[in-house]
């Protein structure tokens, strides 16, 4: 690292001069330079490396520092005056996706971010995040993030600017605007829930009464809006509440992917499979049901009961088996408003049977069931499904609808044609475009990127310089959400302040902060436009607690009591099903469905190497997304059974050459594929990850699309799955089989009613030896519910920024050597060929009590502590490798490479002439937790820097540790609290109790007799008694 | 022990058939003009021929190359990360550990020689037993380098070893690389000095015929000031005999010792009991396969037909034929238990291996260690050089396979499915491997031309001449007859 200024570094001077130090050339070029090569500081510089880190996160901490003396904040925990330097320190804020707030809790280290959970007292997150939340983190220390603005000249070459050259550029071109009130400029935001942008939008109609406003997010709930609109007569948000329901029908609905209210979904889905109450030891005596029809094999689809409670048809029969089963509700009594047309024949092959339970199964939980659509679904099955739960009685019990933001403004898609339309007329010359990235996820038959270069001036406020960006007049960064203030709407609608943790680090600005300067209001600071939009006053107590509470108090709208009227949803509806009769599948026309992606969601979060590297909950796909199949479609259409190919897909005179991946429980003749893949400008880790769906996706097929003509390629292509790397032979499959019951238990609610213990027999194994007896002091366990889990994935992102688990890239996935702590695994139930479930099983490390890699190590560098964790002592490792080996659950991970220095591009070259660790990517790491070097071992650890903070604190309080005090990372973020931790000798905690349950299983404890303190309770179904399992063909499990 | 009268019959040269017993006298172990002088000459002149023969400086090429390329493998290994070669989750032993093992078995065949032969009398035995004590040497020196280089961090390997050290932290006892590091090292030192002292008395012939200052001082030193008499060879055979006793309990020992890496370890396939009989039975089945792959171009190209005849291929072949029985017998026992178990995780370890994604290496060892030894049942097979050499060259293969075979296919598919991962060794790991080769083949030319490639002072003592020179109880006796 450069010299820094140092001189005069006292009092009030020293932020500024940190200031002006890190604003020094060498220390910004510093910064920008991506990979610094200190080819003469080898092994023997640790020490000064360690410094030089410490330094620069000191700088920018110093930085961070500045912002708090000027703007008075209300911390969630500590009071300034007390922070101690490197300790925690706990703030609430918001994450916006999908135009929904998510309430979330950041840890901050000396000033730096480091780590998201979701916020225990926020409405929809109660604690618990999804994957998106905690590796939004990662982004704010993106290296590639946009470091400054950019003025592009009239030779189309970007040159770096400032903003105060754009706002004196700006100015100019605002006098002009302001003679003709704004006619020419249009702005284009994505969909937010920001009180302070819909001001914005609300003051510059005010002043600029003939700018435009354009709305568009490729992932958009129109359809649920507009359905809803045809049947309340008002667009509202359909809330479900599943923890409230007995039956829960999906229809092509994914709770658990994608939908911004997923940590909701899953918490209350858990709620109500909770077998046994952690909190009190009793068991359940109602379970909830799930049933489900669906266009892809997606989480929800794996949580079905049995293979009979999923119908999986391709998305376009999806209103048709919706209206079979309103027409055998009908048929079994119920009252319906809605009409119901007949639609032609939708091959549900036994579904018939499957729809007259389910019916049954509705009506006699009137009022405790619930029927969701998909947002993928058009608006018509939207307000059938509102017209079945409202004859259901559900309608303020399971399902609850929330009045909108801006009901009244046109959908996305609407509002992006509207906006091409106008440029093509030439309407506009100067387009300001406030996030999103619309040239790579507009609709292809728009071409946005031939119609921006069209427009004489646009302006692109993004975090990274992107493919809009890439064609823009004006590159302005944007700030992270943990960089600068806001404020964003829940599902309620209630407000949550988005509170920054750090100054931007590219001195980016929010799209409210731009929105200021575009119209020259008179506030500029994004903290105090939020204060006067909320008009709360940041002296005012209300403030404090609301950034204490992470929620503004009573600003919850009502939900919307207006009455269900079938209105011109009849004709709609009848119009639809028509249609999609008309539409045929078969192997020359497929059915392709696009999909929100359970990792980089539209794209956005492509350049997230955490996400990038985490396996798909299904797929176990990582860095790349791929075209799903059903196998036996996909082996008739003459593709590879077991290795993935490229195939074209051509519809209308458009291409894509995408991976095939065979997916088992997909419908046939449809394929689907995740979004957000295949980007060209996202940064070093996105760029060609996938492929691009989007140029397939038009205005008039932005969710599903038929027609499809598939052309086969015999060119191979690597996908990097975690599982099943491999093919599986024929006696590897039936070991699979085999095994599969021993590690995974299971059985029905109907067993468990009878026997709680689910016939599971403890182990009988006997040590040869005497045996260590831990019963002293605290005993540290887990019990994993596999019932709850869902498989979403957020624990294995939480557990990766909390330990600082570096990622290894696509081509060492491919060969194996992925570091996360915790996996999830995925083993498909019943013949993969027809309709198979699947089950997830998180794995950690099982802390054995008789652990097989303790004692293989020939140096002693991975010992058992007295309160029972397998510890791993990294300065000791010498990297023999022996104690992974010897471990059973493969839960070890080995530091093949220098993973957290240099690039994931020269993993390969000596460490000579690998650059260090990048110093802005070192801020994001938990000081708390060592950075493993290369060559050595780790594991899961239980976060043990957690369990030693909050026994450190209870040793000074002479007391003993309550239950509840330490939750691992893991346990913490998962949203349906499938993951229990505590002292299991203390017969009142939460796990002891979980644990002293009979159906409570080590895997491989009765075989290899290692007495695992990870526990797992089985995965419980609760079929339809009507719809019994049917027999499984000899594979059985796979 | 009965005085032998071995009969000199003039005329026969390198190529006669001694492998015949007629129950009454003992056949000839050297052939040609059997006497002190022409034994010493024949040696001498390999280590004192002003040039090696051309095809020795080609091999040395070759070999000396090799090491450069083990040298550049080892620095970019150290230099990188070991994720240069082809070892993953869950096949976290790879290359290094297969060769490792491979190269240990190799060495056994010398020490059993020189050993287990010495102890039972088996004359024929010094006619090989000088080179057969280098390739342990040498073998071990390769086999020593990848446990080090294997590790992660191996600049800290040394902490394997019980180094005192002021924080007091000791390697663990209880683990198997412990065992097996001090196992290696023991075996690596007395095979040493196994092999030098038994060369002293020979070294002392090449020092008092040399004909340079370099050679009379080199080997000079070497010689340690041997003399030749009474009081020389009663210490010498003494010592001799302390060292091969040491030298059989490492024969059976250390191969078992490592063959605990894998039989303390829980993986199905590994933990097993047959597992130190049978590494160690392997190990001395490659080395004896080694040996006679050595003997028969040894003997071609420096012209020591007279000294390893016929019978020494024949005797060496059998050998290899009954440990390789052995070696098939352990294989049937494996499969039957793994089924007799009724454990599915044994019984899937045995099935994948034949079955799974390494089948073709499964089926290879099993043809190269079961069905190739079983050619030496006949005699022709045994003497005839273009039958014994590809069928040992086989057998070694079949070794490294079987190597390979129970460290991947035991790794790739353990207990949990999900874990289940293929290897595959990437290019940095082949060329280690041939470099290790080169190493060993360059130690060994240099063996060759500069020492003494069989033991004069031991082949001297089985000619008939030698008969009266020793006392029937002398230690010599048990030593050199």
């Amino acid at each position: 690292m450069p010299p820094l200024k140092t001189d005069n570094l006292s009092g009030k001077e020293y932020w500024r001069s940190l200031n002006e130090l890190a604003d020094t050339p060498e220390f910004r070029e510093f910064v920008d330079r991506e990979f610094t090569n200190n080819a003469s500081e080898f092994l023997n510089s640790n020490r000064r490396r360690f410094l030089k880190i410490m330094g620069a996160s000191f700088a920018l901490a110093g930085l961070a520092g500045c912002r708090w003396p000027m703007e008075t904040l209300a911390p969630y925990a500590h009071r300034p005056a007390n922070r101690d330097p490197g300790t925690p320190v706990q703030y609430s804020t918001a994450m916006e996706l999908g135009g929904v707030a998510q309430g979330m809790l950041v840890t901050s280290v000396d000033g730096r971010p480091i780590k998201v959970d979701g916020n225990p007292k926020h409405v929809l997150n109660r604690g618990g995040s999804d994957a998106y939340g905690q590796a939004s983190v990662l982004n704010v220390y993106d290296p590639d993030r946009s470091r400054s603005v950019m003025q592009r000249n009239a030779q189309g070459k970007a040159a770096d600017s400032n903003w105060a050259t754009f706002e004196a550029f700006w100015n100019e071109q605002l006098a002009a605007f302001k003679k003709t009130g704004g006619k020419g400029l249009a702005v284009l935001s994505g969909s937010s829930a920001s009180p302070s942008l819909a001001d914005m939008h609300r003051r510059m109609a005010h002043a600029l009464p003939a700018a435009q406003w354009f709305e568009y997010e490729s992932i958009s709930d129109d359809a649920a809006r507009e359905g809803l609109r045809m049947v309340f007569a008002q667009a509202a948000r359909a809330v479900p509440d599943l923890s409230a329901a007995q039956v829960i029908v999906s229809f092509d609905q994914d709770f658990f992917v994608g939908d911004p209210l997923a940590v909701k979904f899953a918490r209350d889905f858990a709620r109500g499979r909770q077998l046994t109450n952690p909190e009190n030891g009793q068991n359940a005596t109602s379970m909830n049901r799930l049933y489900v029809v669906e266009s892809t094999f997606t989480m929800t689809g794996s949580m079905a009961e049995n293979a009979r409670h999923r119908i999986p048809v391709p998305a376009k029969d999806v209103p048709a088996v919706a209206c079979l089963l309103a027409a055998e509700l009908k048929k079994q009594g119920l009252v319906l408003g809605v009409e119901i047309p007949t639609p032609g024949n939708v091959n549900i092959g036994a579904g018939d049977k499957t729809l007259e339970v389910m019916a049954a199964d509705l009506l006699a939980n009137k009022g405790r069931s619930v029927l969701v659509a998909g947002a993928n679904q058009p608006p018509e099955l939207h307000g059938l499904i509102a017209g079945i739960n409202d004859a259901l009685g559900n309608t303020g019990r399971t399902v609850t609808y929330y009045p909108v933001m801006n009901p009244d403004r046109p959908t996305h898609l609407a509002s992006m044609e509207a906006l091409a339309a106008a440029i093509k007329k030439k309407e506009i010359s100067a387009l300001v475009i406030l996030g999103g990235n619309p040239v790579y996820n507009a609709p292809a038959d728009i071409d946005f990127a031939k119609l921006l270069a069209t427009v004489p001036l646009t302006v692109h406020l993004a975090d990274y310089v992107d493919e809009t960006s890439e064609l823009c007049t004006w590159h302005l960064p944007e700030s992270h959400y943990l960089e600068n203030w806001g404020d964003a709407r829940t599902f309620d609608m209630s407000v949550s302040i988005v509170q920054p943790l750090i100054q931007p680090i590219f001195g980016g600005r929010s799209a409210v902060e731009v929105m200021a300067l575009v119209i020259q209001d008179p506030l500029q600071k994004a903290y105090d436009i939020v204060q006067r939009t909320l008009a709360i006053k940041s002296t005012d107590w209300r403030w404090k607690k609301a950034l204490f509470d992470g929620t503004v108090e009573k600003t919850a709208w009502q939900p919307l009591h207006g009455s269900f009227s079938a209105g011109n949803l009849n004709a709609a509806l009848a119009q639809l099903i028509a249609k999609n009769a008309q539409v045929k599948l078969d192997h020359q026309h497929l059915e392709v469905v696009f999909r929100t992606d359970s990792k980089v969601f539209d794209g956005r979060f492509a350049n997230n190497g955490w996400l990038q590297e985490l396996s798909d909950p299904m797929t176990r796909l990582t860095w790349d997304n791929a075209a799903l199949i059903n196998p036996k479609t996909g082996v008739a259409m003459g593709l590879n059974r077991h290795e993935s190919q490229i195939i074209r897909l051509k519809v209308g005179g458009r291409e894509l050459d995408i991976a095939t991946y065979m997916m088992p429980g997909q419908p046939e003749n449809s394929i689907s594929i995740p979004l957000g893949y295949g980007r060209t400008h996202s940064g070093n880790v996105g760029n060609g990850a996938g492929f691009n769906a989007g140029v397939l996706r038009t205005s008039n097929a932005m969710a599903m699309l038929s027609g499809v003509a598939m052309e086969v390629t015999q060119t191979p292509y690597q996908l990097a799955t975690t599982q099943d790397h491999f093919v599986i032979s024929t006696i590897g499959e039936r070991a699979i089989a085999a095994r599969v019951p021993d590690l995974i238990h299971q059985g029905t609610f109907a067993q468990f009613q009878k026997d709680p213990g689910m016939g599971h027999k403890k182990s009988t194994a006997v040590s040869l030896w005497e045996e260590h007896h831990y019963d002293t002091g605290y005993q540290w366990g887990m019990a994993v519910d596999l019932t709850t889990c869902v498989g979403c994935s957020s624990c294995v992102i939480a557990c990766q920024a909390e330990n600082n688990i570096p990622i290894v890239g696509k081509e060492q996935v491919l060969k194996g050597r992925e570091m996360q702590w915790l996996r999830i695994d995925r083993y498909f139930r019943g013949p993969e060929s027809e309709n198979p479930q699947a089950v997830h099983e998180p794995i950690l490390c099982m802390q054995c009590e008789n652990a097989p890699c303790e004692a293989v190590c020939p140096v002693g560098a991975t010992n058992h502590s007295a309160d029972g964790l397998n510890m791993m002592t990294y300065n000791r490792c010498i990297g023999t490798r022996y104690c992974a080996n010897n471990c059973p659950y493969k839960v070890r991970r080995f530091n093949f490479f220098d993973f957290n220095s240099g690039t994931l591009n020269n993993l390969y070259t000596p460490n000579l002439l690998r650059s260090e660790m990048n110093p802005l990517i070192a801020l994001q790491k938990n000081p708390q937790v060592s950075i493993r070097v290369r060559g050595v071992m780790e594991k899961c650890t239980y976060c043990v820097q957690r369990i030693e903070t909050v026994r450190v604190v209870a040793e000074r309080q002479n007391r003993r540790i309550r239950d509840g005090e330490i939750t691992p990372a893991c346990a913490q973020a998962c949203p349906s609290q499938a993951l229990v931790f505590g002292d299991i000798r203390d017969k009142n905690s939460r796990v002891a109790k979980l644990m002293k349950q009979n159906r409570m299983y080590g895997i491989l404890d009765k075989e290899l007799y290692t007495k695992p303190r990870t526990r797992y309770l089985p995965k419980v179904w609760n079929p339809n008694p009507a719809l019994p399992e049917e027999p499984l063909s000899p594979k059985g499990l796979m | 022990m009965a005085s032998v009268t071995t009969t000199q019959v003039p005329g026969m040269t390198g190529d006669f058939d001694n492998t015949l017993d007629d129950g009454v006298s003992q056949a000839p172990l050297v052939l040609g003009e059997a006497t002190f002088h022409e034994v010493t000459r024949k040696i001498c002149r390999v280590a004192e021929a002003p040039r090696a023969p051309m095809a020795w400086y080609v091999a040395f090429a070759i070999s000396t190359s090799l090491v450069g390329v083990l040298g550049v493998m080892i620095a970019y290994a150290i230099f990188t990360g070991v994720g240069v070669w082809g070892n993953n989750s869950p096949v976290f032993w790879g290359f290094p550990i297969i060769n490792f093992v491979f190269w240990v078995g190799l060495a056994h065949a010398g020490t059993f020689i020189s050993a287990i032969l010495l102890l039972f009398r088996q004359k024929w035995r010094t006619g090989i037993n000088r080179f057969a004590e280098a390739t342990t040497v040498f073998a071990v020196v390769c086999a020593g380098l990848f446990p080090g280089i294997h590790v992660g961090r191996p600049w800290f390997a040394y902490w394997m070893a019980p180094v005192p050290n002021v924080m007091g932290a000791w390697p663990n006892f209880y683990s198997p690389l412990l065992w097996d590091a001090i196992a290696v090292f023991t075996y690596t030192n007395v095979s040493l000095l196994f092999w030098y002292v038994g060369m002293i008395p020979d070294l002392a012939t090449f020092r008092d015929r040399s004909k340079t200052r370099l050679r009379h001082t080199v080997y000079g030193i070497l010689a340690m000031g041997w003399r030749g008499s009474a009081k020389h060879w009663q210490l010498y055979e003494r010592t001799i005999l302390i060292l091969a006793g040491l030298a059989t309990a490492l024969v059976l020992g250390v191969s078992s010792t490592v063959s605990t890496d894998f039989a303390v370890s829980q993986l199905p396939g590994w933990h097993e009991t047959i597992f130190p009989p049978y590494f160690t039975v392997g190990a001395i089945f490659s080395g004896f396969a080694l040996v006679l792959a050595l003997a028969i171009p040894a003997r071609e190209l420096f012209g020591l037909k007279d000294l390893i005849t016929k019978r020494h291929l024949d005797n060496l072949a059998k050998i290899t034929l009954v440990m390789g029985s052995i070696v098939t017998y352990i294989y049937m026992m494996e499969f039957f238990i793994a089924y007799y178990s009724g454990n599915g995780y044994e019984q899937f370890a045995y099935l994948t291996r034949i079955m799974g994604p390494y089948w073709r290496m499964g089926w290879l060892i099993l043809f190269c260690n079961c069905v190739v030894p079983q050619i030496f049942w006949f005699k022709f097979a045994r003497t005839t050089w273009w039958l014994a050499l590809p069928a040992a060259l086989l057998c070694l293969v079949g070794m490294w396979s079987e190597r390979f075979v129970i460290i991947v296919t035991v790794l790739n598919r353990d207990f949990l499915p999900s874990a289940w991962h293929n290897y595959a060794p990437t290019w940095v790991d082949w060329l280690t491997f041939a470099g290790s080769i080169g190493l060993f083949f360059t130690l060994f030319l240099l063996f060759c031309r500069f020492l003494p490639m069989i033991a004069m002072s031991e082949v001297k003592s089985i000619l008939p001449q030698a008969a009266g020179h020793v006392h029937d109880d002398s230690p010599a006796d048990a030593a050199g007859h």
